[in-house]
């Protein structure tokens, strides 16, 4: 498959398509088109900010934002590899599933529908569409999530429930160890020793 | 072939709203507001006015980039008008006269230039106000301070304690004037005072040129004795020509410049995130070294 083929069959044919880049594994190309997509998103928000102008982010430093945003599109690079890694992990555990490399292929592809985001949000912001700006990321945002399902049962041969599962197993740990942090601090600060 | 034409479409889609994005943004880097169709040029002068890049310098207003944002306001035939924002408490008295000429030179080109006063603007920041057409002031502005200072040290005791013996080589009498490690002349002193003098005389000059019509001789010369004075009470002393703050300035600005409706306001010189990045990451400047050492023989507004 070329790269045209593959960014053709993400959008259009994305199970086929995440299924051959689970056994090709083209690792270099995946994160190239991973960081193209998010220094590509980067840039539109530059042109999103201008265009919703706020004085206090004029009155930051020049280049501010753009250290901040490439801040961003690093930690979104390190989290795109805990992901895979994770994942991964949780699936050899649970499904007895493994396939890290072809994961972090398969994510790194997943996240090509996100490029479509800021830019139709720009559009609609250009044309005067304010709703449609608002509802448009949202719709990338949730084609991605989608993908990134499709993509865990594909990598990790999976059921789609199985997908499901493990795709918000994360989600649901932290929010499990937060209540858990809540009550746990709640606990301290009710006991009879903390009254003076 | 039909994979081809879609791609190459979603491709092409990316590069326009990349290329609109691009643009877009560079206006918002510079600093820009607003939707009008003519300019006024701010220009920062924060921090303790000095020579050089604020390469050599921790902080502090650059006379070099202060004035290098005159030229450009100079230059640029979409600024108008130009607001000096100052929040200084002077500097050395070169740089405040450089940037003083400069914007002498842009006043001369026909585009009228405000200050804007902050916390505080005395002495060489007073100077480079005087440059200006009209000078806004806070009610609680810090302001005045007329006057010129050197200061020395003698640590001659210092470093006889720590053994440092110092040996000047030098071409003539004077050379060393100034030196940390003696007590200074009754003749060299002579010699720096008629050099504050003649400072003084200038500053003067520089207020009586800038405020010209606005105070009486006579009442400057009893004011400028290195006091402060307030916004306010600088207003009743015809120090300054209204009270406000930046906003008003710039709109005393566009007044000037004859702008009907919104200008765009454009930072000249702000600071660029990686040399502010690099100025705190840097330890002590050479300035600061210097004056620690005693060697703070500039002389300062």
């Amino acid at each position: 498959m070329t790269l045209t083929e593959v960014i053709y069959g993400i959008l259009f044919q994305p199970a086929a398509t995440l299924s051959y880049l689970s056994r090709e594994k083209p690792l270099k190309q995946g994160l190239i088109v991973y960081l193209i997509i998010a220094l590509f998103n980067v840039l539109i928000s530059q042109g999103i900010e201008a265009l919703n102008f706020m004085e206090s982010l004029a009155n930051l430093p020049p280049n501010f934002i753009w250290l901040v945003s490439s801040i961003g599109v690093i930690a979104s690079i390190i989290m795109l590899f805990f992901m895979a890694g994770f994942l991964s992990l949780i699936s050899e555990i649970i499904y007895g599933q493994a396939n890290g490399k072809g994961l972090l292929v398969c994510l790194s592809f997943a996240y090509l529908p996100s490029v479509l985001g800021a830019p139709l949000e720009y559009a609609a912001l250009l044309i005067g569409m304010q709703s449609a700006a608002a509802v448009l990321p949202v719709f990338t945002l949730v084609w991605v999530l989608v993908l990134q399902v499709i993509a865990l049962r594909e990598a990790l041969s999976l059921r789609s429930s199985q997908a499901v599962l493990l795709f918000i197993l994360p989600l649901l740990i932290l929010l499990a160890l937060t209540i858990a942090v809540i009550v746990a601090v709640v606990s301290i600060f009710s006991l009879p020793f903390t009254q003076f | 072939m039909q994979k081809k034409i879609v791609v190459g479409v979603f491709v092409i889609f990316l590069v326009v709203m990349g290329s609109l994005a691009v643009l877009k943004s560079q206006k918002m880097e510079s600093g820009a507001a607003g939707s009008g169709t003519a300019t006024i040029g701010v220009i920062e002068v924060n921090g303790t006015i000095g020579g050089g890049s604020t390469w050599m310098a921790d902080s502090g207003a650059s006379s070099s980039e202060v004035m290098e944002a005159i030229r450009t306001a100079r230059k640029r035939k979409d600024i108008k008008a130009v607001v000096l924002r100052v929040d200084s408490p002077g500097g050395s008295s070169g740089a405040s006269q450089e940037i003083g000429i400069e914007l002498d030179r842009l006043r001369d080109s026909g585009k009228p230039v405000v200050t804007s006063m902050g916390d505080i603007c005395a002495s060489g920041g007073y100077w480079i106000a005087c440059s200006t057409d009209r000078i806004v002031a806070n009610g609680s502005t810090i302001t005045g301070s007329i006057g010129v200072i050197m200061q020395l040290s003698n640590l001659e005791g210092l470093y006889e304690k720590l053994g440092i013996r110092n040996s000047n080589i030098k071409s003539g009498e004077h050379k060393d004037i100034g030196s940390t490690d003696r007590e200074i002349t009754s003749e060299e002193k002579q010699m720096l005072q008629q050099m504050i003098d003649d400072s003084y005389q200038q500053f003067l000059d520089q207020v009586k040129k800038g405020r010209k019509g606005k105070i009486e001789e006579e009442k400057l010369l009893a004011i400028a004795d290195g006091r402060i004075f307030t916004g306010r009470q600088a207003l009743q002393l015809g120090l300054v020509d209204q009270l406000g703050n930046y906003y008003d300035a710039v709109k005393l600005a566009e007044t000037m410049a004859g702008i009907k409706g919104e200008s765009n306001i454009e930072v000249l010189n702000g600071t660029d995130i990686w040399k502010r990045f690099m100025l705190n990451m840097g330890s002590r400047s050479l300035l600061q070294d210097m004056e620690s050492l005693g060697m703070n023989y500039l002389s300062r507004y």
